[in-house]
C-alpha cells in the first residue's frame, strides 16, 4: 500500500486544488490552501526530501494560514467579484495553454531518482563525497546550504528581510492610520 | 487589533505548548547538522511560538511582549551576524564565508561545522524577526505600539 502513497496523496492534492477553485468563501479558501500545503509536505517527505517537507509543513499549513487570516482584517471577506461567463472563458484559454506547456515539459524530465540525470552528475557527487571530511556535517543539505552555497543563503536571507522591511514601510504609512 | 480569545482550555494548554514549540525550534537549530532542520525552520517555529500567545491573549505582557520594533531589529541583527561572519575571513585575506579561518576549534572541519552553526543562528534570528514583523504589520498598528 505504501507503494501508492505518493500517488494517493498527489490525488488528494489535486482534489484540494480543485476545491480551492470551486470555493466561493474566502475562509474556506484559506483553510483549503492549508490542507493543500499539508498534502504537499507529505508528498515531499515521501519523495525523500525531509528538509523541504519540514519547511513546507511549518510554513504552509501554519504560518501562512495565520498571515492570510490576518489579511482578513484589511479586506472585506464577504465581498467577492464574480466575472461574467465570457470573461472567465477567455481566462480559461491561457490557463489551459500554460498547463499544457507544463505537462508537455514534464515529459522531458528524467525519471525520479535517475542516477544518470544531469543534476545528479554535476556537483552533487562532490558535495556528497566531501561534506563529512570538509565540515564534519552528516546532513549534506545543511552542509550545502550553509557552507558550499552559503553566499546564496546569505543573499536569500537578506532578500527575505529586505522584503519584510519594504512591507513594513508600506503598511506603516497608510492614510487612515496614524502611526 | 487582536482581542483576547476567552477559552480556559486554550489558556491552560498554551504555556506548555509554547515551551514545547520553542524547545523544538532550538533542537532543529542545534541538531541541523545531523537531522532535517536548520535555521529557516527554527526561525519560523520560533516566530510561531510568539504568534500563538499573541493570538490567545491579544497583548502579551512581560517576557512574551516581543515588540514590533524588537522583531524588526532582530531580523536585521540576524542578517548582520550572517554577513559579519561572512566578511570576517576577508580581513585575513581569505575568501568570503570561509569559516575555516575563524578561531573556533582545532581542526578545520570542526571550525567549519561551528561556523555553520553560527550562521544558522543568524538565519534563525533573521527569519523569526521577519515572520513576526509580517504578523505584526498584518494584525495591528506597527509603529505606535505602546
Amino acid at each position: 500500500m505504501i507503494l501508492y502513497a505518493a500517488e494517493i496523496v498527489s490525488l488528494l492534492m489535486a482534489v484540494s486544488a480543485l476545491a480551492i477553485v470551486w470555493a466561493r468563501d474566502m475562509f474556506s479558501v484559506v483553510a483549503l490552501m492549508a490542507v493543500y500545503s499539508g498534502f504537499m509536505a507529505v508528498v515531499l517527505a515521501l519523495m525523500g526530501a525531509p528538509d523541504v517537507a519540514f519547511m513546507e509543513a511549518v510554513v504552509g499549513p501554519s504560518l501562512s494560514t495565520v498571515f492570510l487570516l490576518g489579511l482578513m482584517w484589511w479586506i472585506n471577506p464577504e465581498e467577492a467579484t464574480r466575472y461574467p461567463a465570457a470573461r472567465r472563458l477567455l481566462a480559461l484559454l491561457p490557463a489551459l495553454g500554460l498547463g499544457g506547456i507544463v505537462l508537455y515539459g514534464v515529459n522531458g524530465l528524467p525519471p525520479f531518482g535517475e542516477p544518470t540525470a544531469a543534476p545528479m552528475e554535476h556537483v552533487s557527487p562532490y558535495y556528497i563525497e566531501h561534506a563529512m571530511a570538509d565540515m564534519a556535517t552528516p546532513n549534506v543539505v545543511a552542509a550545502i546550504l550553509a557552507d558550499y552555497r552559503s553566499l546564496d543563503t546569505l543573499i536569500e536571507a537578506a532578500v527575505v528581510v529586505t522584503g519584510v522591511l519594504a512591507c513594513l514601510l508600506i503598511m506603516m504609512y497608510r492614510d487612515d492610520q496614524t502611526v | 487589533m487582536i482581542r483576547p480569545f476567552d477559552s480556559l482550555m486554550l489558556r491552560t494548554t498554551l504555556a506548555p505548548l509554547v515551551a514545547a514549540v520553542q524547545l523544538v525550534a532550538v533542537y532543529l537549530l542545534l541538531h541541523g547538522h545531523y537531522s532535517p532542520g536548520g535555521g529557516f525552520v527554527a526561525g519560523v517555529l520560533f516566530a510561531a511560538s510568539f504568534i500563538l500567545p499573541r493570538l490567545t491573549f491579544g497583548q502579551p505582557q512581560g517576557w512574551l511582549a516581543l515588540t514590533p520594533q524588537r522583531a524588526a531589529l532582530m531580523a536585521v541583527a540576524g542578517i548582520i551576524i550572517f554577513a559579519g561572519i561572512g566578511v570576517a575571513p576577508m580581513f585575513v585575506g581569505e575568501t568570503m564565508l570561509d569559516y575555516a579561518v575563524l578561531p573556533l576549534a582545532e581542526k578545520a572541519e570542526y571550525r567549519r561545522s561551528l561556523g555553520i552553526l553560527l550562521i544558522e543562528v543568524g538565519v534563525t534570528m533573521a527569519v523569526a524577526g521577519a515572520m513576526l514583523s509580517i504578523f505584526y504589520a498584518l494584525s495591528g498598528p506597527v509603529g505606535g505600539e505602546k
